[in-house]
């Protein structure tokens, strides 16, 4: 516990909490804007497809231009176009354009919050681990905000307040601390890149097949996000408190159990979530360790993976039981053994 | 409205769905591309 409370209270934490916040909001006005497009579209599945894509994709493109020009504040480039977006949605209901623009904005927030909390974290994975969290709780609240009545304007003033946020955490930038090293040197960083990359789109699939039959509620549906949330944050605290490769490789087998018995059981299910989230930090860890002058790219390269895993789902998914359970526990045993190779041992 | 390419005739719905797949498609070939090169520099 003693180590848990020195890692939060780690140099430069703040500026993963003040990316938590950017990024809760950023995923707020995503899915509040996306819920509500996607409840009136004959194209159900075309928004969130189109979406994923040019959210997730073009962050390869932007990390490495921030990379290269450190100095555009690609945080307020993000602002800027989700309030555009919004804008107009909400005076010209122009549902694609508004669709391009928010999902571009989002990618542009995502590598500023990389970028910043990577580049001041000092070598360690709470501070990115703590702005990727705060997505799972936006995601959440903006389906839930797009469920009441309230003007789209509120989303617009919210988008607006994580400019003084974004300015704050702004006056960590220009330390270069980029200490990562956490993978085996004798491994080819080509391929250490292509077994990250694999373990990133495999879990993106594997996420959609957790099977969730508990799930009826709003609440439970709460649950299952704050969870996810919780466990992406975990996922870099206690890395950095017990050692990455124990925790990459426990967590990684000990879902297994919790996910495949707990299709009717919450506590057991979510106990699974919070576990398979864990290596999100640790994947992008990975990364940064082999590409530790371009963390933007890095990061990229994490989001490249989530679209490539999720794609599919929107053209087929496993109907079988026995197979999708059978896929995650092979899956995972492969995945928890390719990050105990890739990963230097000594970290603990 | 309909576009002529290669002697198939498109609508603007599937014609931009194809400007989308070629545009994602790109970002990814040239993500991994500077990822290799960046290795390749960084790893002499």
């Amino acid at each position: 516990m003693n180590r848990i409370k020195s890692v939060l209270k780690e140099k430069n934490i703040a500026c993963g909490y003040l990316y938590f916040y950017i990024h809760f909001i950023t995923e707020i006005a995503c899915f509040y804007f996306l819920t509500i497009v996607s409840n009136g579209s004959n194209f159900v599945w075309l928004v969130p497809f189109i979406y994923d894509g040019l959210a997730f994709v073009p962050q390869g493109l932007i990390g490495y231009i921030n990379d290269k020009y450190p100095k555009i504040n690609m945080g307020i480039i993000g602002t800027v176009l989700l309030c555009i977006s919004m804008i107009i949605y909400i005076l010209f209901k122009s549902v694609y354009l508004s669709l391009i623009i928010i999902a571009i904005g989002n990618a542009f927030i995502h590598i500023c919050g990389a970028e910043n909390t990577i580049r001041n974290s000092n070598g360690k994975l709470s501070h990115p681990a703590i702005f990727v969290g705060g997505g799972s709780f936006g995601v959440i609240s903006g389906k839930l905000l797009a469920s009441t009545t309230i003007t789209p304007w509120i989303i617009v003033i919210l988008i607006l307040t994580m400019i003084p946020f974004i300015l704050l955490a702004d006056t960590y930038k220009g330390k270069d601390n980029l200490k990562f090293n956490y993978v085996n040197k004798k491994i080819n960083p080509l391929l250490v890149v292509f077994l990250a990359v694999m373990i990133v789109i495999v879990r993106g699939y594997m996420g959609y097949g957790i099977p969730t039959s508990w799930n009826k509620t709003v609440a439970q549906t709460v649950y299952l996000f704050v969870i996810m949330g919780i466990g992406k944050c975990l996922g870099g605290i206690l890395s950095d408190a017990y050692g990455i490769r124990k925790v990459g490789i426990i967590s990684t087998l000990l879902a297994i159990p919790f996910l495949c018995l707990g299709d009717n059981y919450m506590v057991i299910s979510l106990i699974g979530v919070m576990m398979f989230s864990m290596t999100m930090s640790i994947t992008l860890a990975i990364l940064v360790s082999v590409l530790k002058k371009k963390p933007g790219l890095a990061f990229g390269l994490t989001t490249i993976g989530l679209f490539l895993g999720t794609a599919p789902i929107f053209f087929f998914k496993i109907t079988s039981q026995v197979l999708n359970i059978s896929m995650l526990i092979i899956l995972s045993v492969l995945c928890s053994y390719v990050l105990g190779l890739m990963l230097k041992k000594g970290n603990d | 409205m309909k576009f002529m390419f290669n002697k198939v005739y498109y609508s603007s719905h599937e014609l931009l769905f194809y400007i989308y797949l070629i545009v994602i498609i790109s970002i990814i070939v040239f993500s991994l591309y500077m990822t290799y090169k960046e290795i390749k520099n960084e790893h002499k």
